[in-house]
Order: C-alpha cells, then sequence, then structure tokens
C-alpha cells in the first residue's frame, strides 16, 4: 500500500526523497520504494524517517 | 613452467592488485573500506544470492547431462566450472543491480563501471587473441583459453544491465519532476 502521508510529509518539509535518504542513512530508492508501498521498513528506519520529519510513527505509518 | 607463463602469470597478478587498490581507493567516497548497505538493500541481496545460487546449481547439473548424453568432451572442466560460476554471477548480480542493491550507499557507480571496463578489455582482449589462434575449440572440446572469454562476457553483460537500469531510474526521475 502506497504511503501518501509520508510523501505529503516530506513535500511539506521541501525534502527531495535523495535529502530524505540521506538524513536517515538509506539510499533514495529504499524511500521511493516506502513511499509506493513496495518495502515495510523495519522499525527503527521508522523511527529514522519519523525524526527526520518531526513526525510521528501514528501520523506516518499507523494504517487509519 | 617455463619463463613466459611466469611471467604471464606475474603481470596477472599485478594487474589484479591494481584493480583492486584502484576499486579501493578510488570507488568509495567516505575512503572506508567497508561497504554500506541499508536494510532493504541487504534484503534484496539475500535474494540475489539465493537465485544466484540456484542459477550456478541448474548451470552444473544441464553441464552434467549434456557431458554425459554425449560420447565426447563437450569442454574442459575448467571452462565448464567457469562458465556455471559466471552463470550465477551474472544472476546475482542482474538481480542485485535490478532492484537497486548492487551499489553500496558509499560507492561511487561511475568509478565501478570504469574499473568494470578496464577488466571486460583486458578479459576480451586474450580471448580475441585465443580465437583466432584457434585455441578456443580444440577437436570440438571447448578448451580453458574461453575463460578470459567468460569473464569478459559476463562484465559486459552486468554493464549492460547497469546502463538500462540507468536509464529507466533516469526516466522516472524525469517524470517524477
Amino acid at each position: 500500500m502506497k504511503n501518501l502521508r509520508l510523501k505529503a510529509a516530506r513535500a511539506a518539509k521541501d525534502l527531495s526523497q535523495q535529502e530524505l535518504a540521506n538524513l536517515v542513512g538509506v539510499s533514495r530508492q529504499t524511500i521511493s520504494s516506502i513511499e509506493k508501498g513496495d518495502y515495510n521498513p523495519t522499525i527503527r528506519l521508522c523511527i529514522d524517517i519519523c525524526k527526520a520529519l518531526d513526525q510521528t510513527l501514528n501520523d506516518l505509518f499507523w494504517d487509519e | 613452467m617455463n619463463t613466459y607463463y611466469l611471467l604471464g602469470l606475474f603481470v596477472g597478478l599485478f594487474v589484479g592488485f591494481l584493480l583492486i587498490f584502484s576499486a579501493l581507493k578510488f570507488t568509495r567516497t567516505d575512503r572506508k573500506r567497508k561497504l554500506k548497505y541499508d536494510e532493504r538493500q541487504i534484503a534484496a541481496q539475500g535474494k540475489a544470492y539465493k537465485y544466484g545460487f540456484f542459477a550456478t546449481l541448474f548451470a552444473n547439473v544441464l553441464y552434467g547431462i549434456a557431458e554425459s548424453s554425449t560420447n565426447y568432451l563437450l569442454m574442459d572442466p575448467m571452462a565448464a566450472m567457469t562458465i556455471c560460476i559466471c552463470i550465477g554471477v551474472f544472476v546475482y548480480a542482474a538481480n542485485g543491480i535490478w532492484n537497486d542493491a548492487y551499489f553500496a550507499l558509499n560507492e561511487r557507480p561511475k568509478s565501478i563501471v570504469i574499473i568494470f571496463l578496464a577488466i571486460t578489455v583486458i578479459n576480451l582482449l586474450p580471448a580475441i587473441n585465443n580465437i583466432r589462434h584457434g585455441k578456443m575449440i580444440v577437436n570440438g572440446t571447448l578448451q580453458s583459453s574461453c575463460c578470459n572469454l567468460a569473464c569478459g562476457l559476463l562484465i559486459l553483460a552486468v554493464l549492460l544491465v547497469i546502463a538500462v537500469k540507468h536509464m529507466m531510474m533516469k526516466r522516472e526521475e524525469d517524470e517524477m519532476l
């Protein structure tokens, strides 16, 4: 399932996929895969992404 | 072992060490020896290794069946081993490249491609020489002198996959903008 909230949060911070990837320490393709819903990140990576985007796990990764 | 063989061995080892040194020195962005992969890449590499392993197994089985079905030696055992390994390595590399798991986070893909091109040339030149002098197939048997050709073609095939993947990614990035 696509993660549009992540994409929106990234866009709100005016970050490209590469910039977010650099902040979090992963490849751009990993961020792209998470946004497309092709890859389920580990909790550690979820936390790192939330910290980089100043969001909570609920905001970005919890199924509504 | 004659002088030319020893000289060839020495030159081959020297070139090999030179390439490894170049790879370590010029392909990293952070001058660290250890390659960094993220969790998705590690998971994708695991799958790529699996496919490569089974591809090598399958190639070996095919060779065994082909060899036992004929009355003459199809290929030198060294040639067979090299070709089977090359098939497995290609499957691993192609799968890794396709899933963006081949190049590490602290690697420069352009430098790797340059080194691969050098390796291709280094392998294809003696291969072409062997073909010209009729050393590749002798009495209907593929000789071990085809190892250079196999390695050269392997790296060339990997470069082709890298090029195709790069074009696809470029198109994706253009569509995103």
